[in-house]
C-alpha cells in the first residue's frame, strides 16, 4: 500500500510537471483570444462592408475545420514553405487564432443583444462611438457573454491536449509515458483528476465574476 | 431667441413618408407639445432634431446654428463634428428610459458629465446629486436601475439628460410605458422644467397634462403639422375636424380609465 501511494504521488509529480506547458499554452490563448475577439467582433459589425466580409470568411474557415488540422497546417504544413515555428509558438498561434474565431461570434452575437436604446441614449448625451462601445455597451455584453465564454475556457483546457500530436510534452503525454513505462492505469487516473481539478479552477473562477458583474441585475 | 427653427423638413422611410413639408420655430422658454395619431410622424421630428434621425431635405437651426441642412439624397451640409458640438445643446428623454443597467443611478447622471465634458468627478457627483434632490431621489442614488420603478426611472433619465445642462429638453412619449399610478410623479417633474422656463418638446397622448404644460399644441397627421394653437384653442375649439375626432377619441377613453 505504502509502495503504491508513493508510486501516485511520484506520477502525479510527473504528470504535474507537464502540465505546466498545458497552464502556459492555455493562458496565453485566453489572454489574447478574449481581447481578440472583442475587436474582431467589433469589426464584424462595422460599417466597413470589406472587414464584415474578411472577418466572416476568417470565423467561417476557422470554425468549420478541425483545430486538429489547423495544427498540423502551422506546424508542419508552414515548414514546407519555410516557415519554422517552434513547437510552442505553432501551438499557441493556432489556439489563439482557432478560440478567438469563436469569441468573435459569442461577442459579435452578444453586442448585437443589447437594445438599440443603450445606443441612443449614449448618442444623445453626445457620447462618441469609442465611449459609447467602450463605458455603455460593452461592460453589458462582458456580462451576458459570461456563460458561453466559461464554457470556451472549459473545452479548451481539454483541447490543449492536442498538442502531443505536434510533438509536445503536455499533461496528457506524461500519463501516456507512464502508462507505457508501467503499463497502470494510475496515470490516466491522475491525469483525469488534473484535468478536473483545472476545470473546476476555471467554473469557480468564472461564477465569481458572474456574480460579481450579476449585481445590476 | 429661435432655439430651433425648422424649415420644409421631410423625410420617409421607404415608400412611406413621415415627415412631409414641416416647418416649426420653438422660442426660448416655450413649451411645445405635439400629439397626434400614432405614425404621424411626432417622434421622428423629435429624433431629427437631435440627430437620432436624419432629415432627407430641409433645413433644422439650432439657436441660431445650422444643425441640418440637406437637398434630397445629397450628403448634409453640416459637419458630424459640428452637429456634436450643436446636439449638445438638446437633451433627451425616452418612452423607455434607456437608464444604463450596469450603472447606479448616480453614475448614470455622471456618466457623460465625466466622459463628454471632462468635468472633474467631485463637481459631477455634486451636480448629480443636486439633480437627483431636483427630482425627489437622492435617497435612490446607489440604486441600480433594475431596483427602481418605472416613475423613478424616467425621473433619473430626466435627470440624467439635465446633467449636460441642456437649452432644450426633447421628450418622446415621456410617460406612455409607465404604470397609470406613476405617471404623475414624472409629469410634475416636467411642469416644474416649465416653471422654470425650459424650452421643451413633448410628444404625449397624455391630454391633460398637455393642456397643463403647453404653451403651444402642435397637432401632426400624416406627417403634416396640421394645427399650431393655444392649448385653449385647440382642445376647447378645433378648428379641423380631425383634431376633433382626435381629441375626443383619447379624452374619453382617459377618463373612462380614471374614473
Amino acid at each position: 500500500m505504502e509502495q503504491y501511494i508513493q508510486y501516485v504521488l511520484d506520477s502525479s509529480v510527473f504528470i504535474l510537471k507537464g502540465s505546466i506547458l498545458t497552464i502556459q499554452l492555455y493562458f496565453a490563448t485566453i489572454l489574447f483570444s478574449i481581447p481578440l475577439g472583442i475587436v474582431l467582433a467589433l469589426m464584424k459589425i462595422s460599417k466597413f462592408k470589406f472587414l464584415r466580409i474578411a472577418i466572416g470568411f476568417y470565423t467561417w474557415v476557422f470554425r468549420g475545420t478541425p483545430l486538429l488540422l489547423q495544427l498540423f497546417f502551422t506546424y508542419y504544413g508552414l515548414a514546407i514553405i519555410g516557415i519554422n515555428l517552434p513547437a510552442f509558438t505553432a501551438a499557441a498561434l493556432t489556439f489563439i487564432i482557432n478560440y478567438s474565431a469563436y469569441l468573435t461570434e459569442i461577442y459579435r452575437a452578444g453586442i448585437e443583444s443589447i437594445d438599440k436604446g443603450q445606443y441612443e441614449a449614449s448618442k444623445a448625451l453626445n457620447m462618441n462611438y469609442y465611449q459609447t462601445m467602450r463605458r455603455i455597451i460593452l461592460p453589458q455584453v462582458i456580462r451576458r457573454t459570461i456563460p458561453p465564454t466559461c464554457n470556451e475556457a472549459i473545452t479548451l483546457v481539454k483541447d490543449t491536449a492536442l498538442v502531443v500530436v505536434i510533438g509536445m510534452g503536455d499533461l496528457l503525454l506524461s500519463a501516456k509515458e507512464l502508462f507505457t513505462r508501467d503499463f497502470a492505469i494510475t496515470p490516466f487516473a491522475i491525469a483525469a483528476v488534473v484535468y478536473l481539478l483545472m476545470t473546476t479552477v476555471i467554473v469557480y473562477f468564472f461564477r465569481k465574476i458572474e456574480i460579481k458583474y450579476s449585481i445590476y441585475e | 431667441m429661435k432655439m430651433i427653427q425648422a424649415n420644409n423638413l421631410f423625410k420617409s422611410f421607404g415608400t412611406h413618408t413621415v415627415l412631409n413639408n414641416v416647418n416649426l420655430e420653438v422660442k426660448k422658454g416655450e413649451v411645445i407639445v405635439i400629439i397626434g395619431p400614432s405614425g404621424s410622424g411626432k417622434t421622428t421630428l423629435l429624433r431629427c432634431f437631435n440627430g437620432l434621425e436624419e432629415i432627407d431635405s430641409g433645413i433644422i437651426t439650432i439657436e441660431g446654428e445650422i444643425f441640418s441642412q440637406r437637398d434630397q439624397s445629397k450628403k448634409d451640409m453640416v459637419s458630424l463634428k459640428q452637429k456634436r458640438s450643436i446636439a449638445e445643446k438638446l437633451g433627451m428623454v425616452f418612452q423607455h428610459f434607456n437608464l444604463f443597467p450596469h450603472k447606479t443611478v448616480l453614475e448614470n447622471i455622471i456618466e457623460a458629465p465625466l466622459t463628454v465634458k471632462g468635468m472633474k468627478k467631485s463637481d459631477a457627483v455634486l451636480m448629480g446629486e443636486t439633480l437627483l434632490d431636483k427630482v425627489g431621489l437622492l435617497d435612490k442614488k446607489n440604486s441600480y436601475p433594475s431596483k427602481i420603478s418605472g416613475g423613478q426611472k424616467q425621473r433619473v433619465a430626466i435627470a440624467r439628460a439635465l446633467g449636460m445642462s441642456p437649452d432644450i429638453m426633447l421628450f418622446d412619449e415621456p410617460t406612455s410605458s409607465l404604470d397609470p399610478e406613476l405617471i404623475g410623479e414624472v409629469q410634475k417633474v416636467i411642469l416644474d422644467l416649465a416653471r422654470e422656463k425650459m424650452t421643451m418638446l413633448i410628444v404625449t397622448h397624455e391630454m391633460r397634462f398637455a393642456k397643463e404644460v403647453a404653451d403651444r399644441i402642435i397637432f401632426m397627421d400624416e406627417g403634416k403639422i396640421i394645427a399650431d394653437e393655444k392649448p385653449s384653442k385647440i382642445f376647447d375649439n378645433p378648428e379641423h375636424p380631425r383634431i376633433k375626432t382626435f381629441i375626443d377619441k383619447i379624452t374619453t377613453r382617459q377618463s373612462n380609465f380614471q374614473d
